[in-house]
């Protein structure tokens, strides 16, 4: 089974974040699977969806431990779960997308996240990241497929593909649908 | 500038510009708009050098979007305003233009946050407004007279809290406190859409302040409260209201108050004191709100129970069943089952619970016997 682990976004990322911005996608990562009970390491199940649905076992570890500190900065549950899906998403983004680089772009308040190949600099595909901490009542996968899908509709008139990667943290399950 | 150029100096702003969210998320102002700053600098760099280029999308507009996102952020309005032109006049795909056009509306609403021929006395506040249903100088009236509605409960509430009265459990408001705290609008603004609100008939009620007055007083209170839960710092807004009703009433008018990111986008508030001009904007959507009124009792367990089978959601008219024991009642919608069970609401709750009377509304609900609910979230359906 191959094998992910949260700390390597410090690494593997280290031209396009800051290891500021890299430690707390990591800190809330690690919050959001410690939340749901999870140690590491732990399963995590992949879906790709292109023409069909890829399924693939993937282990998922982690050694950053939870601090008192950490509980309490990380108190909006909503951003700590969306910085949470950001980490995993950003880790699996070259394996399930095919593209092998990720850029940023400001957006907002918040972060825009760019896929691209090789040396060229031009952003090519969009990645949507979006997080569940744990599925309940309407927050599913599936109704955020429902919000998700009509942003990502107006991307096919214009010609941006879009990734949408949706990243749920009791079972946990990492989902990347291109449209 | 060649293509590597560019890109490194476009990663070089961006990881400025992620240090500078961090440092925002941290509470660190300063750090946040310094680092903007300079990150817009060098993305306004990067942007620049694909001027020419119209054929290079989306990655041109994209630049001027993030250039433009970023001098918002430092304050640089008018930057802002050439970053959104450029971008727009290449070829932007349809969805980077939208978001450029977005851009621009949020610029001119904080440009409107900025004062320009009014003038504000320490008992008076603006607020102002932006989204799809503000217009040049209109909004949309329930839109508008909802949230006016939260921001007379809100400043009754904050004025009987600075003045350590126990929170009130009725809805009738002392006549004394009414006299001194209630807000008048003035004509409207042709700005995104702004009022200038007024506290009290009176001006000059230093008597129970030294050296403030009371009306001032309660602004401030009001306006750093609701910047707090904006920033999403809970241990800083329970060091300010310690009491778990008037913190529970707190958060859910500021619900109310809140932009549901379409409709209102934004709700700005500015002031002055001593000759400066004091801004915020909320911009934290409504639904992000549900989370932090369950947590208010700050009860792992009553939030891992929210989580649980015994946390449901119903929809149907909002009722009430009996006022003395603070209960409602949901009626149901056509084609669903009505729902039998007894319905608290908390003492936090019920201003929010009685704006939406015969309202068809979606309640949260957390089982705590077997014949009785606790209400723990309610918007309008």
């Amino acid at each position: 089974m191959n094998s992910i682990k949260i700390e390597d976004l410090y690494t593997q990322l280290e031209n396009i974040l800051s290891s500021n911005f890299a430690g707390m996608m990591v800190e809330c990562c690690t919050l959001c699977l410690n939340s749901q009970k999870h140690s590491s390491p732990t399963d995590l199940l992949s879906f790709k969806h292109e023409k069909n649905m890829i399924r693939e076992a993937l282990s998922i570890e982690w050694a950053t431990e939870i601090s008192s500190k950490m509980v309490a900065t990380y108190r909006d549950e909503n951003r700590t779960t969306d910085h949470a899906a950001m980490c995993i998403a950003l880790l699996l983004a070259s394996r399930l997308t095919g593209f092998d680089d990720i850029e940023t772009s400001k957006k907002g308040d918040g972060v825009d996240f760019w896929l691209s190949k090789g040396d060229n600099f031009d952003f090519v595909a969009r990645l949507e990241v979006s997080g569940i901490k744990r599925e309940n009542g309407s927050n599913t996968i599936k109704n955020r497929l429902k919000i998700k899908f009509p942003q990502t509709q107006q991307s096919d008139n214009s010609n941006v593909p879009a990734f949408v990667s949706i990243i749920e943290f009791s079972k946990p399950e990492a989902l990347y649908i291109l449209k | 500038m060649d293509n590597s150029n560019t890109k490194q100096v476009h990663r070089k702003a961006m990881i400025l510009a992620q240090d500078a969210y961090v440092s925002q998320i941290q509470g660190d102002e300063r750090t946040a708009l310094h680092l903007y700053e300079e990150a817009f600098q060098l993305e306004r760099e990067a942007a620049l050098s694909f001027l020419a280029d119209e054929s290079r999308e989306p990655t041109r507009s994209v630049l001027f979007r993030s250039a433009a996102s970023l001098a918002l952020k430092c304050k640089k309005f008018r930057e802002a305003e050439k970053m959104v032109a450029f971008g727009l006049v290449g070829n932007p795909p349809i969805e980077i233009a939208d978001e450029l056009r977005d851009l621009y509306e949020d610029i001119n609403f904080f440009r409107h946050l900025e004062l320009k021929n009014t003038e504000l006395d320490s008992t008076e506040f603006l607020l102002s407004f932006s989204g799809n249903e503000v217009g040049f100088g209109k909004i949309n009236s329930r839109e508008f007279l909802n949230r006016y509605e939260a921001i007379e409960k809100l400043t009754y509430r904050t004025a009987e809290r600075k003045l350590k009265i126990a929170y009130r459990s009725g809805p009738k408001v002392d006549d004394n406190i009414k006299n001194l705290f209630e807000p008048f609008f003035s004509a409207p603004m042709a700005a995104s859409f702004a009022v200038v609100i007024k506290l009290g008939k009176q001006t000059n009620q230093t008597e129970m302040f030294e050296e403030k007055n009371i009306q001032e007083e309660v602004i401030e209170e009001i306006i750093d409260c609701v910047d707090l839960i904006n920033r999403a710092d809970y241990s800083g807004l329970k060091a300010k209201i310690n009491d778990k009703n008037y913190y529970e009433n707190f958060i859910s008018l500021t619900k109310v108050l809140a932009p549901d990111g379409d409709r209102i986008r934004q709700t700005g508030f500015t002031i002055v004191r001593n000759g400066h001009q004091k801004a915020i904007a909320l911009q934290r959507k409504q639904d992000t709100f549900n989370q932090e009124i369950i947590s208010i009792k700050a009860d792992k367990n009553e939030i891992e129970n929210q989580q649980a089978p015994d946390f449901i959601k119903i929809t149907g008219t909002l009722k009430i069943a009996d006022a003395q024991q603070n209960t409602i009642k949901i009626l149901p919608s056509k084609g669903t089952e009505s729902f039998k069970k007894k319905i608290k609401v908390s003492e936090g709750l019920s201003d929010v619970v009685k704006m939406y009377f015969d309202e068809i509304v979606e309640v949260g609900l957390v089982k705590k016997d077997g014949k009785t609910y606790e209400l723990k979230e309610i918007d309008r359906a």
